[in-house]
Parts: structure tokens; sequence; C-alpha cells
């Protein structure tokens, strides 16, 4: 077994005994970028030397007792739209113009304080806005299930990327989804916390309202490990803090009407939800049948908001793409921040009121009368890139915006599989409780074998001649 | 009730207004499809208009 497939704990017991270093971990990572990137084209930059050095220097303090904790010596993926000093920030665009960062983003300083060694930079939809776009320097990131589907977005490397073996956990950003969906399309988790709870100083920003940043990791207990190290720990219960605990008496609302009656719904899918819904049961839960409000109008409240903040955020860079066609948008990417211009300021403060309205709505009729909310990631496994053209800008059917919208945590994780491709389930949570859909999560996952099932890579079979 | 159904002018017009206003081109060849997804939007701010008028719209209620 490569050191690259044990989990952030075993990696962790083993780095602690002496019987691996980090040099040595890094290593057995640099070797999966090296034999099976080609296949995902999940990064897009990697300074192999810096990696070793980091880790040397993780090793040195290890050896001396200077332990900082569960991410000490531990590789992490970068979304390209998060500053790492001395590194440039591509945000997966010409028009992002090449630009260096001159410090580290506060999740990477937070990282580096816990002792992870920053392994690269990893793919993004331009400027975290539309994908899959084919204009770009580099193919976009492929789904490691299945390299002819795509990842989905935005945070297409850092799924690509822990869904290959290539890393256990790497950081991505989701505005209306692109932690999760991506997290789900390649059959691992995603965590999106509370809004606020992660700083994103140092991050690209595309909406300020919906912005958050998150881990995409191999299992729920390394997704709440790479969550306490990002986040300040003083604002909620830390995430990992009731990972094994049982799950007995929990009430979980099922939201199935918020996706089962969708004509895009695919029926695998759907037996897939009940499915887990069922387990979640046996496991002790109090499952409930709940209804929510019409999911076209947090779509609506959300588009709203994303392509206006959007605008503004960006209005500038267009003025100048206009001057230069070196540093344009994409075509999916102009369509997109284009097509703000018809919403006016009182559009933006609506919906935003909007957006409030429906946050009270969850808090006092969901989240009031249940510990965490069930629903589908998205409602169908990953589309192939033949679906796309290029020319359209288009959503995936998901469920993931709402909770952007109102902020409530969010955690997508392995619910099974259909032709082959992973599909994905949504626990949602109140306001920064991370730790109970952790908690309810990580129990799901040992019950099930969803989450333990990985692509296969040619680097897998033993060498022939052995 | 959108702009577009409500007599307004047809949305390239207006995007070509406003983009003007805010020093952004947008190419000829890019225009229908900058269109489209304006009108989705404009439905998208009409549905949460609709909303806030009548937060009882049975669609909102859980």
């Amino acid at each position: 077994m490569s050191p690259a497939d044990l989990s952030i704990a075993e990696a962790g017991t083993r780095l602690r005994d002496g019987s691996l270093t980090a040099p040595a971990l890094a290593e057995a990572h640099l070797d999966r970028i090296r034999s099976r990137d080609g296949a995902v084209h999940a990064l897009v930059g990697l300074d192999g030397e810096k990696v070793l050095a980091q880790a040397r220097q993780a090793d040195a303090e290890l050896r001396t007792g200077h332990d900082r904790g569960a991410l000490h010596g531990i590789p992490v993926g970068i979304k390209d739209l998060i500053d790492v000093a001395g590194e440039p920030t591509g945000c997966g665009s010409p028009a992002a113009g090449g630009r260096v960062a001159e410090a580290d983003a506060a999740i990477v300083a937070r990282l580096r304080e816990a002792g992870a060694v920053v392994l690269g930079k990893l793919a993004t939809y331009e400027f975290a806005l539309v994908g899959p776009s084919f204009e770009g320097v580099a193919p976009p990131a492929a789904n490691p299930w299945n390299p002819r589907h795509v990842t989905g977005g935005s945070s297409s490397g850092s799924a690509a990327a822990v869904g290959a073996g290539l890393v256990r956990t790497s950081i991505g950003t989701d505005t209306g989804g692109s932690v999760r969906s991506p997290a789900g399309y390649c059959g691992v988790v995603g965590l999106k916390p509370t809004y606020g709870r992660v700083p994103l100083d140092g991050v690209f920003p595309l909406s300020r309202s919906l912005d958050h940043a998150g881990p995409i990791s191999a299992s729920v207990a390394e997704a709440a490990l790479t969550l306490d190290a990002i986040a300040p720990p003083a604002l909620h219960p830390a995430a990992a803090s009731r990972i094994g605990e049982g799950v007995e008496g929990l009430r979980i609302a099922y939201a199935r009407g918020f996706f089962a009656g969708d004509p895009q719904a695919d029926p695998a899918v759907v037996a897939a939800m009940d499915e887990a819904a069922s387990q979640m049961s046996l496991l002790g839960c109090r499952i409930q049948e709940t209804a929510m409000p019409d999911y076209a109008l947090f779509e609506a409240v959300g588009a709203v908001i994303l392509h206006r903040e959007a605008l503004d955020l960006h209005a500038a860079r267009l003025r100048r793409a206009a001057q230069n066609a070196a540093q344009d948008y994409g075509r999916l990417a102009f369509q997109t921040l284009a097509s703000g211009l018809c919403l006016s300021a009182a559009d933006l403060a609506q919906a935003r009121r909007a957006a409030g309205a429906l946050r009270a709505m969850l808090d006092a009729r969901v989240f009031g009368r249940f510990d965490a909310l069930l629903t589908v990631n998205t409602l169908t496994t990953a589309p192939p890139f033949s679906r796309f053209s290029g020319e359209q800008a288009a959503w995936t059917p998901m469920r993931t915006i709402p909770f952007n919208v109102t902020g409530h945590p969010a955690l997508a994780l392995p619910a099974g599989f259909s032709d082959g491709l992973p599909i994905g389930m949504q626990l949602v949570g109140p306001w920064g409780g991370e730790a109970a859909i952790c908690r309810i999560g990580h129990a799901f996952e040992q019950a099930t074998d969803h989450a333990a099932q990985r692509p296969a890579f040619p680097d897998d079979r033993p060498a022939a001649g052995g | 009730m959108t702009p577009e159904a409500a007599g307004e002018r047809p949305i390239e017009a207006r995007l070509g207004e406003r983009a003007a206003e805010a020093g952004i081109a947008i190419a000829p060849e890019r225009l229908a499809d900058v269109a489209a997804g304006a009108r989705r939007l404009e439905a998208a701010a009409e549905r949460v208009r609709r909303f806030l008028a009548d937060p009882a719209d049975p669609a909102a209620r859980p």
C-alpha cells in the first residue's frame, strides 16, 4: 500500500511513531501526481522541491517534539483561486494577468501554522464562474471515475485530485455548490462550512454574500480535520469533535420532495437517496420526510445575488479586457458576467432580503425541529463532456445553492454508484452545526462502503514479473 | 412581470446601453449568448419580487 493511501489519522500515527517520514509521504504523493495527473489534469502548479522542503521542515519539528496537530506533515492541495505566497494565482483565466501572490491567503497561513505541506495549485473553472471550458491553456480537469465525464466545478482540480488519490485533502471554494457538486461527481467528501466560518482574505471573490471556502477530502473525518485547521476555533464547536459518536435518536428531516419530482432527477439517484434515508434509520436516526420551499425560489435568489455581485467585482477587469484581447475572458465566463448587467442595485437588495427570509424560514421550520436535513447533492451523476458545447453557460442540476443563500453548513458525501459513476448526498445542519453533520456523515460512511470505493488506475496493478 | 413582458425595449438594446454606461464592450458575436443569460436573470429577479410581495406564496412555504 502506498503511503499516499493512508488516511490523515493513519499517516499521522506513522509520522509520530517514526515508521514514516513527512518527506517520504510527500514523495508518495508526488509519485501519484506523476503517474495519474496526466489522466485527470487536476494540477496547474507544482514545485516538487518546495513541497519536499516543507516536508523536511515538518519532519524536523516532529522529531524535536514540536507537534502542530492533525495536519502536521500532511500534504494539502489548494484551488488556484487562493493565494499562495510566491505563486501565481491563475484563477483559470488569462484575465487574471498572471499575478503572483505576495502573501498567503488566511487559509493557507492557517494550514502552514497547522504544519500542513502545501502541495500545489489545483484547477478551477474560470474565476469559479462556469465550465467546463475548452478554451484554456490546459484541458479541463477530468473525472477520475471516467475521464470522458466532467468533474463538476468550480473546484474541479480539488475534487479530481482527491478522487484520483493524488492527495487526501484539498481546499476549494463554494459559492453555489463548487465544493459539493465536484466532490459528489468525483465520489469524495466536500464540506461547505457555515457562512463566515472560514476567513476569505486572499481568496479571489465571486460573490461576497455567497462565498465560502471548505475542504474536499477522502473521508468525512479528514474533511472535518481540514476544516478545523482552516477555521478559527472560537466561533463554533470543532467539526471533528463528535466524529465516532453514535447517532441514535438524532432527528433528520428528509427533503425528498426537494428533488424527487424534478424531471431532471435520475431515478438511480432518487433510489440511492431513499436507500441512504433507510440506512440512517437503521443507524437509529429518526427520519421524517419534510417539505421545503420551492427549489426554484432559492435558485432565483442565489442567481440574482451571484450574478450582480460578480459583475461588480469584475467590472474593472472587464473594462481592461475590452482594451487588451490577451487578458480577455473566455466565452462562458464573459457571458455569465455580462448577463448581470440586466440586474439593478434594487434587484440585488431585494434578493439579499429574500435570502434573509429564507434563512429564517429554514431555521424556524427545519432546524427548530431537526438536528440535520438530508437531501440530494446533484440530481444526476457526472455528465459527459460531450454534453457541453462550450457555447452556452449552464448549471448542471443540483440542490446546493440553497445553502449558500441561507449560509447553513452542508456536507456532501458519497451515497452510491450508477453506471460506474458516484452519486452524492448532502447533510445540512443549523448554523455552526458542522460537528453534528460530520458526526452523522461519518456514521453513515462507516455503515456503507460507498466512500471506500476508489477508481482504478494503471499504477494500481503490481508490476509484471514481480 | 419581467421588463420585456411589461413592454420594455428588447433585452439586447438595454444590455447594450448598460454595457456602454459601464465601459464594458459586448462584441456582437457574444450578444445573443449574453442576452439569453440576462433573460433568465430577469425572470429570477421577478421571482424574487413575487416572493417578497407575498411571502405566503405557496411555493415558498415548507
